[in-house]
């Protein structure tokens, strides 16, 4: 961002802010790949929100990926999450004016702590955190969106497992190679798919390393929502579960931090609902699928698409690891 | 002939430099990318190492399965086609194919996930 769009964003945050602002700090946070993150820090003089004000910006990235929702979507995501009593960095302010800054933005109130999977899969076991974290799903799958607003998350669908079985063979239909491994996984969920599907508001990227914690142990924040949309409440409880997101910690079920059991109380006593245990595995199978397919397709931007990135590159060679847990978790009987 | 070391020996000890020297005295991003940096080097390295071997089984799996020979490529692109279709739905000597064949994938890309796997 140069200065001149530095100016342009002061102005606009002191017209929204009806205080004069001054920018105290402002640089780049190591961000995904599908936006620009920015640790903002400004000073209103004036106005209903006088004082320090510690603020991260999110905006659009030129290469965004066409499954992720934009900011203007996911700052409304998290207004509802807030709204909720989810656990999340509070909103603040939303500019859907791309000349301010190049590309639409929003800003949102910093939080403190520890995101990295493999620091939080070394810490000690952590039940009440597995437990706070069943509770915020919970809060999350309790959303009732606004009618009128919720128009970009499209129709929820009838059968989410099969619905989701159609877009991954469609996905890597369109990729170059053939993954007789991935495709064998299909093929198992397809034949033990639920036959009866519920949909609701899902985060779908609910898994540690996207939840800051605290020093002190506590959840300080439920991030990275540009994929919710509805599915099946147990897919986002199999993509937390999934050994693939357990950094190392395999036997700390609940996303390499502690027990899955814990995370399953906190949620049951939250929802008043009991999760089907016998059902989670199933999703468990289809975390690994997804995950295989995003990799794909994430590597395919260097081998096709010739952008070189080298963790893009690597990525490719996660595959095999997530084809041995789909296989293994398949054996024919 | 080629001077020793061999390609083999130099990409090992450039690695081993740069994941034990160059990444230590980086810190933030620099010392992330030189890590990966060293890993897309191991992962080379193993390539190199393990041939066509694996290839060539896999060859001959798929040949006596699918009933017919071609390249391996196409060959796995007839057997994804076929599971797609629901066949060899709970077929064991397929599992046992596509197990062997992401087995020695893992090999190369990352063999502490199959010490992992078959420790625990």
């Amino acid at each position: 961002m140069d200065d001149a769009q530095r100016e342009t964003l002061r102005t606009y945050l002191s017209e929204r802010a009806g205080g004069d602002v001054a920018i105290t700090r402002m640089e780049p946070l190591t961000g995904g790949a599908v936006q620009e993150n920015w640790r903002l820090d400004i000073t209103v003089d004036g106005g209903p929100w006088p004082g320090e004000h510690a603020l991260v910006l999110k905006k659009d990235a030129p290469n965004a990926i066409a499954t992720s929702r934009g900011r203007a979507e996911e700052y409304r995501l998290l207004k509802w999450a807030d709204g909720a009593g989810v656990t999340v960095p509070r909103p603040c302010m939303l500019c859907e004016d791309p000349s301010v800054i190049g590309a639409p933005f929003f800003v949102m109130h910093l939080v403190e702590g520890e995101a990295a999977g493999h620091k939080l899969a070394r810490r000690p076991d952590d039940d009440e955190l597995a437990a706070a974290l069943g509770v915020n799903l919970a809060r999350i799958h309790a959303i009732q969106p606004p009618a009128d607003q919720a128009a970009f998350l499209g129709a929820p669908p009838q059968d989410p497992a099969r619905s989701a079985i159609a877009t991954y063979r469609r996905d890597l239909d369109a990729l170059p190679d053939a993954h007789p491994a991935i495709e064998w996984g299909l093929a198992w969920l397809e034949r033990n798919a639920p036959t009866l599907g519920e949909a609701v508001l899902c985060h779908r990227d609910y898994r540690t390393g996207n939840y800051m914690v605290g020093d002190d142990g506590v959840l300080t924040g439920i991030l990275d929502w540009e994929f919710a949309g509805w599915s099946d409440p147990l897919e986002d409880i199999g993509w937390f579960m999934a050994a693939c997101w357990r950094f190392g910690a395999r036997d700390r079920e609940a996303g390499g931090i502690g027990a899955r059991e814990a995370f399953y109380d906190g949620y049951e006593k939250e929802s008043g609902r009991s999760i089907a245990r016998e059902r989670v595995g199933y999703w468990e199978v289809m975390a690994h699928v997804r995950w295989a397919v995003i990799a794909l397709q994430q590597a395919d931007r260097f081998v096709t698409g010739g952008t070189a990135n080298l963790e893009w590159a690597l990525t490719a060679h996660v595959v095999p690891e997530l084809e041995l847990e789909i296989l293994n978790m398949t054996e024919p009987g | 002939m080629r001077p020793k070391p061999s390609g083999a020996e130099l990409l090992d000890l450039a690695r081993r430099v740069l994941r034990d020297d160059v990444a230590a005295e980086l810190s933030g991003p620099a010392r992330y990318k030189a890590l990966m940096a060293a890993n897309a080097m191991a992962i080379v390295g193993r390539q190199m190492a393990a041939g066509t071997e694996a290839e060539v089984r896999m060859l001959e799996r798929l040949t006596a399965i699918l009933g017919h020979d071609g390249a391996c490529a196409d060959l796995e692109g007839e057997l994804a086609k076929a599971l797609r279709a629901g066949d060899f739905g709970d077929d064991r000597d397929v599992h046992a194919l596509l197990l062997e064949s992401v087995e020695a994938k893992l090999r190369e890309s990352n063999p502490r996930a199959l010490a992992v796997e078959i420790g625990g």
